[in-house]
Order: structure tokens, then C-alpha cells, then sequence
């Protein structure tokens, strides 16, 4: 009987502990709802209904009969599919290649820059600010490959023959990724410099005591500052590049023969082209596993970095 | 702190607030009218010629009809937004797509059946039948043609004129068949430095535009055996016509270096003087003039060539199609309105005025003002009817703007299954036959029509 009022007395204590958190924090929690609502209604709801959809034969938006995996395996027997997929990894390997480690780069330069410091940092963020399919459509104009194209013109100054720019199947997607690190660059690279000014100046006056150069302060000082950040934005890089879709429809159509289709574009086409929207939520699902694996490794290093921070 | 806890709870309500009205579902009026909400109504900003004649339309309308209101509404169809509006419930009774779209939105359940209308005022009668067939999807019709046309030639004449293919009148020498198509490219090539012929080759727009040449070229896309579709496209045919394009790009240089283009590139160069000669819809004309501020008097068009399978045309056009939730009550309003407008069957005197208004304005923006030549009605007193209306705004040179229809012209509709798809798959092809010069054109060919076999044939059959 003593224990049972005790039990009594305990809940009751929480609840009325809860009761006071929840007061207290009212106001916090009502600021958040709105936030929360468009989170469900904008993110997981979609997420959910596209993940049911992926299961049914649709009639527009409308999911009409259960079909199984068929979706699944229209989409993966499409002879498009791998060839979309291997070209999502494409831009995945150029954006680590070509963007990967510019941002870092500047972003060292400008740590070095003494004068103009918020100029350059302007002229390097300032890309970023201009809408994405003007950035696409503006290069568009600049790779022109006839004799009249821009930078045709600029090679032919120096004697050099037109090139075919984005219609040379090699060359399509190394340049859509050239125009989409400069068009992003700037932000990441705002990202560095910010960790890198964090970097203590007698870590370098000590380097430099000890003989070391200009390289080796960036190796020894620099790197080991902002490795882990490094692999971090790589990562969300390769996450977000593994998406793209906007620069290719509008750079190229996916062209020239599909050199530039992304695994996104080809997800638009069976929804928007063909209104196949069982097929696109399925292909969604497919790129939402994939893109699985990439986050589990985020984590994975981000739970390292915690660690190592925790630890030191 | 008080202040703080007041700002934070007016804060949150706005927000609320803000939430709600974004959600917010649009009210009716309920006030015992009919209403009727009319897609594609011109914005004043843009158009404000079309803007004025639609407010004249209103008035008629309002005059003759004072118990249905109309809603005006700017919704234009474009393949990226009308599956996400018409999901939500955003599109407005009446909207207008392309011919090529029917089907498409039919079977997404997007478009209300018409069928008892159109039969009552006997559209079913009068509409030729290639072009009812354009809006029946399993024997019921879901829209109302309004204005149809036939892929053409166009040419620019100012490069004709440089390259010396004009006749005495000074009209451009036009090709008839495909071996003259490639050498007038050539000599304009020659003559101009210019590209002699150009098409696109992007998005499904380059497959769409190809059809015709490939008819012509006698290539069969599709059969029907046993019930079952079977693409039979790798043909002959097909390996002559992009072996036709391989040497058009590679063998003589006439198109231009740009492969990549899409119908604004199209016009582009066209209305700048970089090509000579393209396959275009009806509308393409204006289209160059309203963009380019081209000279109506630069173009000229003709029949397109003929080959093996004869001289052979893509029908297009634009359709009405009324969204599914509109009430019989709606639906009666809409064909008062499409007759107001001069675009329905029955073509009373206020829809002639409203129609020759239309014509003023296109001539008072200098926008070509040509002679129907092709009508998608049977009876042939409505091309003369609209070509009487037409006649006193007419304002090109007819020995120049030629008619792209002839008695012997092959008029086509779209393939009868999976017409989108198809177009899909015949763009990559192109691009690939322009950027490689050493493709294996039987291989490919091949490939693509296997491709389609596997893609989309068989998984509707």
C-alpha cells in the first residue's frame, strides 16, 4: 500500500515536472510549430506518399492499383537507368575533382590576402548569389561552340580551333560541374576561411620556429586543422552533386545521346514528361537508399569528429 | 520579460497566420451564377493587345450571357508545372495544351469528358476526322480543337537572295525533294557561310520535328500485331534518313555548329540570318517575329520535301480541354464562351468581328497575317468564312509566303501510342548521329528502336 501511494506521488511529481518544462517553454514550442508543420507537410509527408506511390500503378497524383515492385522494375530494367546512374557518379567524381578542393584553396589564399579582404571575399561569394538557372543558362551562351561563341572567340584569338564545348559527349559533364562549382564555391569556401581563421597564430609562429616553410605550415598547421571538415563537405558535396538535375536540363537536355542525364532527370522525365508518377517515386526511393549510404558515412565521420573533440 | 513573452505570442500568431493563408482553398462567389474560370487569359504586362481583346471578348460575353461570370486566370500549360497544378486542384475549367499532350493528361485524369456536349452541338460531325481523332482517347472526346496547322518549310529569304537562289520575282528557289534540300544547303553554305538547314535536337522536340522527315522518308515507327505494338523502326528507311543527317553534318557542312538546339535556338538563328532553311510548325513564324522582331517579310515557307514515302506532314494544333470537375453547367458556359471567342463551331456574326479584331491586331503588330490553308473542319465554307474575315488584314506577299499545304501533301497524326515517349528516344538518336561522326548508324538505329521496344511498348502491352 506504501509503495503504491509512492509510485502515486512519483508520477504525479514528473508529470507536474513535465507540466513546468512544457510551461516554461511554451512560448518556444509555439514558435516552433509552424516550423514543425511545413517540416511534415513539406518534407516527411511527401517522403511517406512518395514511398506509398512507388508500390501503385498511378493516374496523376492518384494511386489507382497496387502493382508490388513492379514500378521498381520497369525503372530498373529502363535502359536508361544504369546509364543514368553511372552518370550521377560521374558528376560525383568531377565535383570531387574539380570541387572538392577549390573552395579550400581560395579559401587559403584569402586568409593570406592582407589588402581588399572584403572585396575578394565579395567577388568570391557573389556567383552564389546569382539564381541557379541563370548561372546555367549564362554559361550556356559562353560555351557556344561555334566560331562566334564566346570563349571560341578568346581560343581563336590565339589561333586556337572552336571547340565543341557540351556537345563533346567527354567533355559535357566535367563543364556542367565546372559551372556548378562556380557557381557554389563561395559559400564553402566562406565555410574554410571561417575555420581557418579559428586556426591559432602561434601554432604557425611555433612551425615556423621550427623550420617550417610556406607548404609545409599548410601541411603540417593547416590540413590537419580542416581535414575533418574537409570530408565532411566533401561528403554533403558528393550528396548534392549526386542530385543534380537543374544544370543538365538546362545546359544540355541531358545530351548530347544522354552523356549528360542525371539519375534526377531521368526521375523528372517519367514524372513530368510521361506523367509516370509511379515510376519517378520509385526511382525517388531508389536514389533515397543510395543516398542512405552516403549519410551513414556522414555520420559516421561527424560521430568521429565529436569523439575526437570530446576527447581532446 | 513580459514584453518579450508579448512579442514571441504575436510572433507565433502571425506565423499561424501565415500558415493558414498559404493553405488557404480559393472561395467560390456563390452567388447563384454560373462561373467559369478561363485559362491562358493574357497578362496585361506581356500582351496588353491580346489583354484589350479579351476584355472585348468579356463584354460580349457579359452582354450576351449576363447570368455567367467569367473568371479570368493566366494559367498557360507547360509540361514541368501542369501535373503539380492539377494535382492541387490549381488549374482553371478551361485550359489550353498542344495536341501532342491529350492523351498524356486524358489517361493522368486530368480532363473532363465532353463527349454528350460535342456530339449535341454536333462537333462530332463537322471536325474532320483526323483531328477528332487528336481528342478521343478510347472512344470519348476530351477537348475542342481550335486552330490547327501542318509542318512546314520555312525559309530565310535575305539568305536565299545572297545565295542567288531566287527566281525573277525574287522568291526563293524552293527544294522539292531531299536531294535538293542538301544542295540548296550547300550552295547557301557555299554562297553565305551560313548553315543551309537546321532542325532540333533537344528535349522530345527534336524527335517531334523529325517525324515528318522520317514519314517521308517512308520509315513505319509502330504496328499493331495480334493486339500487341511492335516498334519497326529499324528499317531501311530510318538507316537512309540518319544517314541523311550524318552527311548533312559531316560529309557537306550545312547545318549549324551548334547541335544542341532547342526551338528558341531555333528561332534564334533563324531570325538572325544563321540559317537558311527549318522544318517549323504553323506558328513558328510569329513566334520568330514576336521573340527576334524578324521581318515577316525574311520568311518564306513551302511544302516540305518529298521522298520515298512521299511528301509527308505532321498535323499540330491546340486544343480546349476542360479540367474534371466542372459541372455540366460549367461545361455549357465554356462552349458559349469558345463561340464568343471565334475558336468554337458555331461562327455567329459577333464571333466573326471578334475574330477579324484579332487579326487587326496581329497586323497592327506586324505579325504575319496569312491565308488559312488547312481547316479542321469539314465543311469548306468555314476556311472561306475565316478567310473572308482574314482578307483585309492579310499582309504578306503570297508569291513569298508560299502555303506549306499541296494536294499531294501526306497529312499524319501523332504515332497512336506512346507518341511522347517515342520522340524521347529519336532525340538522343539525332544527337548522337551529329556529334559522332563515325557512329554505326544500322547499330544504332538497332538499339533504339529495341530500346523502345523494351522501354515502353512492351510495358503497355
Amino acid at each position: 500500500m506504501k509503495s503504491d501511494i509512492s509510485t502515486v506521488k512519483n508520477i504525479k511529481a514528473r508529470s507536474s515536472i513535465m507540466s513546468e518544462k512544457v510551461k516554461r517553454n511554451i512560448i518556444g514550442w509555439l514558435l516552433m510549430l509552424p516550423g514543425c508543420i511545413c517540416f511534415i507537410v513539406f518534407v516527411i509527408q511527401p517522403i511517406i506518399v512518395g514511398a506509398y506511390m512507388s508500390f501503385f500503378e498511378t493516374q496523376g497524383f492518384e494511386a489507382v492499383k497496387f502493382v508490388g515492385l513492379q514500378n521498381y522494375k520497369d525503372v530498373i530494367t529502363d535502359s536508361l537507368f544504369l546509364k543514368s546512374i553511372l552518370n550521377s557518379a560521374k558528376y560525383c567524381f568531377w565535383s570531387v575533382l574539380i570541387g572538392g578542393f577549390t573552395p579550400l584553396i581560395i579559401a587559403t589564399m584569402l586568409n593570406e590576402v592582407v589588402r581588399g579582404k572584403t572585396f575578394f571575399r565579395f567577388a568570391t561569394y557573389f556567383p552564389c548569389i546569382i539564381p541557379g538557372i541563370v548561372t546555367s543558362i549564362m554559361w550556356k551562351i559562353l560555351f557556344q561552340p561555334d566560331a562566334n561563341g564566346f570563349l571560341n572567340m578568346i581560343l581563336g584569338k590565339f589561333g586556337i580551333e572552336p571547340l565543341q564545348w557540351l556537345q563533346n559527349p567527354s567533355m559535357t559533364i566535367p563543364l556542367i560541374v565546372f559551372t556548378m562549382t562556380w557557381a557554389a564555391f563561395g559559400s564553402t569556401t566562406l565555410i574554410y576561411l571561417a575555420s581557418l581563421q579559428s586556426i591559432d597564430n602561434s601554432l604557425y609562429e611555433a612551425a615556423e620556429i621550427d623550420g617550417a616553410g610556406f607548404f609545409n605550415k599548410i601541411r603540417y598547421v593547416t590540413f590537419p586543422h580542416v581535414s575533418g571538415m574537409l570530408k565532411m563537405l566533401l561528403l554533403l558535396q558528393i550528396m548534392g552533386v549526386f542530385k543534380v538535375f537543374q544544370e543538365p536540363l538546362a545546359m544540355t537536355g541531358g545530351g548530347p545521346n544522354n552523356a549528360s542525364t542525371s539519375i534526377m532527370l531521368t526521375a523528372y522525365n517519367y514524372a513530368f514528361s510521361y506523367m509516370q508518377v509511379g515510376r519517378s517515386t520509385a526511382l525517388g526511393m531508389i536514389i533515397a537508399v543510395i543516398l542512405c549510404g552516403f549519410s551513414i558515412v556522414y555520420f559516421k565521420i561527424t560521430g568521429e569528429k565529436k569523439q575526437r573533440s570530446e576527447v581532446e | 520579460m513580459k514584453l518579450k513573452k508579448v512579442i514571441s505570442v504575436v510572433l507565433a500568431a502571425v506565423m499561424f497566420a501565415g500558415l493558414g493563408s498559404a493553405c488557404g482553398p480559393q472561395k467560390n462567389e456563390g452567388d447563384g451564377k454560373v462561373s467559369v474560370k478561363i485559362g491562358f487569359w493574357p497578362r496585361k504586362d506581356d500582351w496588353p493587345e491580346g489583354y484589350e481583346l479579351h476584355e472585348k471578348y468579356l463584354a460580349t460575353m457579359n452582354e450576351k450571357y449576363p447570368d455567367i461570370t467569367i473568371i479570368p486566370d493566366n494559367f498557360e500549360y507547360t509540361p514541368d508545372t501542369f501535373l503539380p497544378a492539377a494535382a492541387s486542384g490549381q488549374i482553371p475549367n478551361l485550359y489550353r495544351v498542344p495536341f501532342t499532350e491529350v492523351e498524356k493528361i486524358v489517361k493522368a485524369g486530368y480532363a473532363a469528358d465532353l463527349t454528350d456536349k460535342m456530339k449535341e452541338l454536333g462537333y462530332d460531325t463537322a471536325l474532320k476526322d483526323s483531328i477528332l481523332d487528336l481528342v478521343t482517347v478510347d472512344g470519348k472526346y476530351y477537348g475542342v480543337p481550335y486552330n490547327a496547322y501542318i509542318v512546314g518549310m520555312l525559309y530565310n529569304v535575305e539568305l536565299f537572295k545572297e545565295a542567288g537562289l531566287v527566281d525573277e520575282n525574287g522568291c526563293p528557289i524552293y527544294p522539292t525533294n531531299f536531294e535538293e534540300l542538301k544542295n540548296t544547303a550547300v550552295t547557301i553554305k557555299e554562297k553565305t557561310g551560313k548553315a543551309g538547314f537546321s532542325f532540333p535536337t533537344i528535349d522530345k522536340e527534336g524527335g517531334w520535328m523529325l517525324m515528318s522527315m522520317a514519314w517521308s522518308f517512308g520509315v513505319d515507327f509502330m504496328e499493331q500485331i495480334d493486339g500487341k505494338w511492335t516498334a519497326t523502326f529499324d528499317s531501311p528507311e530510318m538507316i537512309n534518313l540518319m544517314q541523311y543527317i550524318s552527311d548533312l553534318k559531316w560529309k557537306y557542312d550545312v547545318l549549324p555548329e551548334n547541335i544542341l538546339l532547342s526551338r528558341n535556338d531555333e528561332y534564334q538563328l533563324f531570325a538572325t540570318n544563321q540559317t537558311a532553311s527549318m522544318y517549323a510548325a504553323g506558328d513558328w513564324a510569329n513566334g520568330m517575329i514576336s521573340a527576334y522582331g524578324m521581318s515577316k517579310d525574311n520568311i518564306s515557307n513551302a511544302p516540305v520535301p518529298a521522298g520515298d514515302g512521299g511528301a509527308c506532314s505532321l498535323i499540330g494544333g491546340d486544343i480546349w480541354m476542360v479540367s474534371p470537375d466542372t459541372t455540366p453547367e460549367q461545361i455549357d458556359a465554356i462552349f458559349k464562351w469558345i463561340d464568343v471567342k471565334g475558336d468554337g463551331l458555331a461562327l455567329d456574326d459577333a464571333a466573326v468581328s471578334n475574330k477579324k479584331e484579332q487579326y487587326k491586331t496581329d497586323n497592327e503588330k506586324n505579325l504575319a497575317v496569312v491565308e488559312d490553308e488547312f481547316s479542321i473542319y469539314k465543311h469548306a465554307d468555314r476556311i472561306e468564312q475565316i478567310n473572308d474575315a482574314k482578307a483585309e488584314y492579310i499582309n504578306v506577299d503570297k508569291k513569298i509566303w508560299n502555303t506549306a499545304y499541296s494536294d499531294t501533301l501526306i497529312l499524319k497524326a501523332e504515332e497512336p501510342v506512346d507518341a511522347q515517349q517515342l520522340y524521347g528516344v529519336l532525340s538522343p538518336m539525332l544527337q548522337e548521329v551529329l556529334t559522332n561522326k563515325d557512329t554505326d548508324i544500322p547499330a544504332l538505329v538497332k538499339k533504339v528502336n529495341d530500346n523502345f521496344q523494351k522501354d515502353f511498348l512492351d510495358k503497355n502491352n
